[in-house]
């Protein structure tokens, strides 16, 4: 269980966050949305433990994320929106690269699997000869190799095209339902907020977002 | 450890021509380098014709001391082909040593031991001449006094102890030994350690300029990890950035140590250098402090290419601060830049303790700054 509590962050004398509270259990899919430079971003880094929150608290499965960082760290899975793979790379070279850094250690057929999952088959390629589908794809199954609980993704299907976001946006459903896993989402497409998430989270209260989250049969919370 | 490495190896895959091609630079570049200096130096030379027309130790032994003169260089030759070269101006002058030269120093003779030639564009004639007139003055003397031993020994009843050629071959081999020229002189029985030159021709010293540039280029790594956005994926990491850096730093220590064995090695057999001991510890300070260099102005930079030029102006400098373009006296004044300057380290001849000491405390300070923003 994700657990924030109460948290502000503010950067000398601008509050970007103010008294954000929320608590995610095992198999929620929660989506962030707000306008630009509403905070997004600075509460995904919050949760993937980036930064540091000016006031509040947030705890991973009990676990303080001032005490037990290394411990927690373990637990995240963060999507960068930033696509951070080696384009020099196949994609089976990333997957093994990043699997000698990772928690855990995998096998070929372990690491080809999470691939495949998300209708990644493109094993040999390299990299820079890759669509900017399967480049997201690879970018979040290396943030997945170490089998964290709680996957933080940012903006993760943008610029791609409709078919890689569906088989993106099932894996993570598949992620969520069958496997227990915490994800929490940052995106301003709606539609996909819609059908992927059980909750939305909308930060900065831009009348614009309120409105329009008005119109969707979900749980709503706003900040 | 052995992770690391692994990843390190799929880095080195896949650009393994210009690391190879950098890790051997030095090398090659010092042995060309030595190379073409050797050539232009033999032709500043003076080309000198010398005709033996007999094969004694004495006849040879003039062949041998010319040959000695930084300024001319000796060709053995026939006596027609001697003078068509000279002739043609190929040569610049010609002598002859005449058949039975030993003989007649033997007697005692000092003229008409030798024929000299010179063509009207000769300019080194004289002085040749001059330095073959002292060569046989000298071994005129050396028989007269020879004889004058003989004469004492005949005169004290040990007649047939020496032969005048025991006497000469022995005066040669005391002269060789004294060798009263470069002979270092002490004073009050303190030792005047005699260590190899760092002139600016010295191979060790071109290939710590070339290594010291080519390690700085090799380190554009630390660049390419850091400003990619891979740089983000640290946090969630076995290793932290810091300690991923430490790690590839031992590994690339390693991986220039073996270069820098073989360097031993080939200036060994290429080049003629001693395998002395205290080069390996002069090789080991030089490259722990020259990668933790690199290491520490890499992590400063952000764009490879600026990297690049400051790397170059950065060895540039310590090229010139390294003792073998400034007088020492300007150096002297500035002592605690040489324990900074790891090609005036090198030059030390020991392992470098203040230098090694300095670069550790930098690496420490950027490594704690790292660990306590990542914590």
């Amino acid at each position: 269980m994700l657990k924030v509590s109460q948290i502000t962050k503010r950067y000398r004398k601008k509050t970007v966050l103010e008294n954000i509270d929320f608590t995610l259990q095992s198999g929620d899919i929660v989506g962030l949305v707000g306008e630009n430079g509403a905070g997004k971003s600075t509460l995904l880094k919050i949760l993937a433990t980036l930064e540091k929150p000016t006031v509040g608290t947030v705890t991973l499965h009990d676990k303080s994320y001032i005490k037990d960082r290394r411990e927690i760290r373990k637990q995240i899975g963060f999507v960068p929106q930033d696509i951070a793979i080696w384009e020099e790379f196949t994609v089976a070279e990333n997957m093994r690269y990043f699997e000698k850094l990772s928690w855990k250690n995998k096998t070929d057929t372990q690491l080809q699997k999470i691939c495949t999952d998300m209708n990644l088959f493109e094993w040999n390629t390299p990299v820079k000869v890759l669509s900017g589908g399967m480049k997201r794809k690879l970018n979040m199954a290396i943030s997945f190799i170490h089998d964290p609980s709680l996957l933080l993704l940012d903006e993760p299907t943008v610029g791609i095209d409709l078919k890689s976001k569906k088989e993106i946006n099932q894996y993570l459903l598949h992620q969520a339902k069958h496997l227990g896993k915490m994800i929490i989402y940052t995106s301003h497409d709606m539609d996909e907020i819609v059908h992927l998430c059980d909750r939305v989270i909308c930060i900065g209260k831009d009348p614009f977002y309120v409105e329009l989250l008005k119109e969707i049969k979900k749980e709503i919370i706003v900040f | 450890m052995k992770h690391i490495f692994i990843t390190r190896f799929y880095q080195w895959k896949k650009q393994p021509l210009s690391l190879f091609a950098l890790l051997l630079l030095p090398i090659i570049a010092t042995i060309f380098i030595v190379h073409i200096f050797h050539e232009l130096k033999d032709d500043t030379k003076i080309p000198v014709g010398i005709v033996l027309e007999e094969d004694t130790s004495f006849a040879t032994s003039i062949v041998d001391a010319l040959q000695q003169s930084p300024l001319v260089r000796i060709t053995e030759l026939q006596v027609d082909e001697a003078l068509h070269q000279l002739e043609t101006h190929q040569l610049d002058s010609v002598f002859i040593i005449k058949d039975g030269y030993e003989e007649l120093i033997h007697k005692g003779m000092r003229n008409q031991l030798l024929v000299g030639y010179q063509s009207n564009l000769s300019f080194a004639y004289a002085p040749v001449k001059e330095t073959l007139l002292s060569i046989v003055q000298q071994d005129a003397g050396r028989s007269k006094a020879a004889h004058t031993v003989l004469q004492l020994a005949n005169d004290n009843g040990y007649g047939d102890k020496w032969t005048w050629e025991d006497i000469t071959m022995r005066s040669k081999q005391t002269q060789d030994e004294e060798n009263l020229i470069s002979t270092s002189f002490s004073f009050d029985n303190q030792i005047n350690a005699s260590t190899p030159s760092n002139g600016l021709l010295n191979p060790w010293t071109i290939w710590a300029a070339f290594s010291m540039v080519c390690t700085f280029l090799i380190f554009d790594w630390v660049i390419r990890e850091k400003s990619t956005f891979i740089y983000s994926r640290y946090a969630f990491m076995k290793d932290s950035y810091a300690v991923f850096i430490i790690k590839n730093l031992i590994i690339y220590f390693l991986l220039f140590l073996i270069c820098d064995l073989a360097t031993i090695a080939v200036f060994h057999y290429s080049l003629n250098q001693d395998i002395q001991f205290n080069i390996l510890w002069q090789i080991l300070s030089f490259r722990f402090i020259v990668i933790l260099c690199a290491c520490i102005i890499a992590n400063n930079f952000k764009k490879v290419f600026a990297y690049y030029g400051f790397s170059l102006m950065f060895s540039i400098l310590c090229m010139i601060f390294s003792g073998n373009y400034m007088e020492k006296f300007v150096l002297q004044k500035l002592t605690w830049m040489n324990h900074l300057n790891p090609l005036a380290v090198f030059q030390d001849h020991h392992l470098h303790y203040v230098g090694i000491t300095v670069y550790i405390v930098f690496f420490f300070i950027w490594f704690t700054r790292k660990e306590l923003s990542n914590a």
